[in-house]
């Protein structure tokens, strides 16, 4: 049942950006708000594989890598329909739902079996801590796509006088703050299950890398060296980054946060 | 003549003072920090760390290994170098902090506006948060007392953090399950007491330490230890070990018996021996004897059993119980670090809550 839901989302999510892709050449309005339609199908379906898999575990998802990965979908759907609602950015989805979809596409690598919570997970912290690194990692994606789109140079129409490198800021800003409360959330949960707030785990020291990357950013902001370029740059930067922290330190190197 | 010599010299030093604080303090050096950080972290996360400078040379071969070993590479976070970089990044934020609160200062209290001035509060506050931060870790660096322990159950043992002495006493430990028999929950009845007098008492488990004036006590792991006594030529010894340790029969070391506790023996599909259950349903100890690396016997011996190892040796294991490894730690930096993290927090509050916008309307 689960699987198949995840199935139907993905394909959802895969013809709404096949739209997009397709808008890139032919401008149509019908064919715009179709492209809109599938991408809010598919957060719909997407919102009831998380309630149903919430309600069959009894607890928030959120415990294991499958579980994060759907939430991070979530997320970024939500961040894009924002943008695209609030700044009406086109084009901006042919860069954000192929995200949407390999986040999916990688969910599905990894086992969707409801396991029981090791002792170290039962904690209150963890709500907060993975919901925030959701918000966090999301924000992070679509500043990602947009990035790629200023780097590109592909024709952005925006209203509210913003131009997509205050919107990249924004985000990054956004980001870089939620990143702070992922880190301030695991510290604090880590003092109380490992009894140190810091102890150089390779995932810890790779989000302190990602931490470094967006305070880069947004210290480059305030000088001379500053330029649209190097901005979207380091925004790309600093989502490697992320995608280092969240799935290659979980695959490649061992410690303490294999939660696989 | 003397003198101006000397004030010239004395302008020159101070001139290179200004000259290095301004340097030392720029955003410029700040963005150098950060990249080297940032950089410096990666062998900290791909080559393992704090391992024996043996290992390093068997892994990456004669050179990298000693490249390795004298860069520091193999205790990336506890070399000096990175101390070194921690505390220019320590002085470039104190100076960084200290501006923004003059800025603060300067534009919002002399000019209120209160919107937006609580809006600009964002970044002064998020910067003294991780100055406080930093400073917490840097005490806890050097003043932090750290002990791992393994007490049986019951049993107790000794700390001793400066001049005071503690006794940690655990009267009992319990493990839950949850039903596919995967640990839920360890639980520790522990004691902390003084010269006799009883200071704190607890059940810890995962998640929940033990916690008296700042020393904390955390539960870590648990195992089996076994009771077992030795007899030869008629006289007899007592002694414990752990769960998987070895024993040297002979003084060489080449006559060896290794350990292996199985609380809920069974055999598995295969007929190799296993553990059902982590419950002591069916306790069993394995002994399996090798001489010059090479096995040589296996003997399974149930609770009061006695087997004979030959030479007139006999080996008896009287009983096991529970040990429980707890976590003893004693940080004073933890206090300042997480008030860091409360400045830090309603710095983003300020700056996302309180619109900047509002308060330029209202100007």
């Amino acid at each position: 049942m689960e699987e198949n839901l995840v199935l139907i989302t993905f394909c959802f999510y895969l013809i709404a950006a096949l739209i997009c892709l397709a808008l890139l050449w032919y401008k149509k309005h019908t064919l715009e708000k179709l492209g809109i339609l599938c991408t809010i199908i598919g957060f719909i379906l997407l919102n009831i594989v998380l309630i149903y898999r919430s309600l069959l575990a009894g607890r928030l998802p959120g415990s294991n890598l499958y579980e994060f990965l759907l939430l991070f979908a979530w997320g970024m759907s939500a961040t894009y329909l924002f943008i695209m609602i609030r700044y009406k950015l086109q084009n901006s989805g042919v860069f954000i739902l192929p995200l949407i979809i390999g986040v999916l596409g990688c969910a599905a690598l990894f086992s969707s079996k409801i396991q029981p919570l090791m002792p170290a997970l039962q904690s209150p912290w963890l709500k907060f801590h993975v919901s925030v690194a959701m918000i966090g990692y999301s924000v992070f994606a679509v500043s990602f796509a947009l990035a790629l789109m200023s780097l590109l140079k592909v024709p952005v129409m925006l209203s509210h006088h913003k131009s997509l490198d205050d919107l990249i800021y924004g985000c990054n800003a956004l980001g870089f703050s939620f990143l702070t409360l992922v880190i301030i959330t695991g510290a604090i949960w880590a003092e109380q299950a490992w009894g140190t707030w810091w102890s150089w785990d390779p995932k810890e020291t790779a989000s302190l890398i990602t931490w470094l990357v967006y305070g880069f950013y947004l210290h480059l902001r305030h000088t001379s060296l500053w330029s649209s370029k190097a901005g979207a740059i380091l925004s790309c930067l600093g989502f490697f980054a992320v995608l280092f922290t969240l799935m290659g330190i979980t695959l490649m190197v061992p410690g303490l946060h294999s939660y696989i | 003549m003397t003198d101006k010599k000397r004030e010239t010299n004395y302008g020159t030093v101070l001139g290179c003072g200004i000259f290095l604080w301004r340097l030392l303090t720029s955003v410029r050096i700040a963005l150098l920090l950060f990249t080297i950080l940032a950089v410096v972290c990666l062998p900290g996360i791909f080559i393992p760390q704090g391992e024996d400078p043996s290992f390093y040379y068997h892994n990456y071969g004669d050179l990298m290994g000693s490249l390795i070993t004298a860069l520091d590479f193999d205790q990336v976070f506890n070399s000096t170098w990175f101390f070194v970089l921690c505390l220019l990044l320590f002085i470039n934020l104190l100076a960084c902090t200290i501006k923004r609160w003059q800025n603060y200062y300067r534009c919002v209290i002399k000019k209120p506006s209160l919107p937006a001035g609580l809006h600009f509060l964002g970044s002064p506050f998020m910067h003294t948060g991780l100055l406080l931060v930093l400073l917490g870790a840097f005490i806890g660096a050097f003043y932090s007392f750290e002990q791992y322990c393994e007490i049986a159950v019951p049993g107790s043992q000794g700390i001793t953090i400066g001049e005071q002495r503690y006794d940690l006493q655990a009267v009992g430990f319990d493990i839950e399950h949850h039903t596919d028999g995967s640990p839920s929950q360890y639980y520790t009845d522990l004691k902390l007491l003084k010269d006799g007098e009883n200071l704190s008492e607890k059940t810890i488990s995962v998640n929940n330490p033990l916690s008296y004036q700042g020393l904390k006590v955390y539960q870590f792991n648990y195992g089996w230890l076994l009771d077992l006594s030795l007899e030869k030529d008629g006289s007899s010894r007592n002694f414990q070990v752990k769960d998987g340790d070895q024993l040297a029969l002979n003084e060489e070391g080449s006559e060896i018996l290794q350990l292996r506790f199985y609380p809920d023996w069974a055999r598995d599909a295969k007929g190799r021996p296993i553990s059902r259950t982590p419950q002591a349903n069916n306790p069993q100890l394995a002994f399996l004897r090798t001489s010059g690396g090479l096995p040589v016997d296996i003997v399974m011996l149930k609770p009061q059993e006695s087997a004979e190892l030959g030479d007139g040796l006999k080996i008896t294991f009287s009983g096991y119980r529970n040990y429980t490894g707890l976590h003893v730690k004693k940080d004073p930096g933890v206090p300042i670090v997480f008030t860091g993290f409360v400045f830090l927090g309603c710095g983003i509050l300020l700056y996302y809550l309180i619109s900047s916008k509002r308060g330029r309307k209202g100007e």
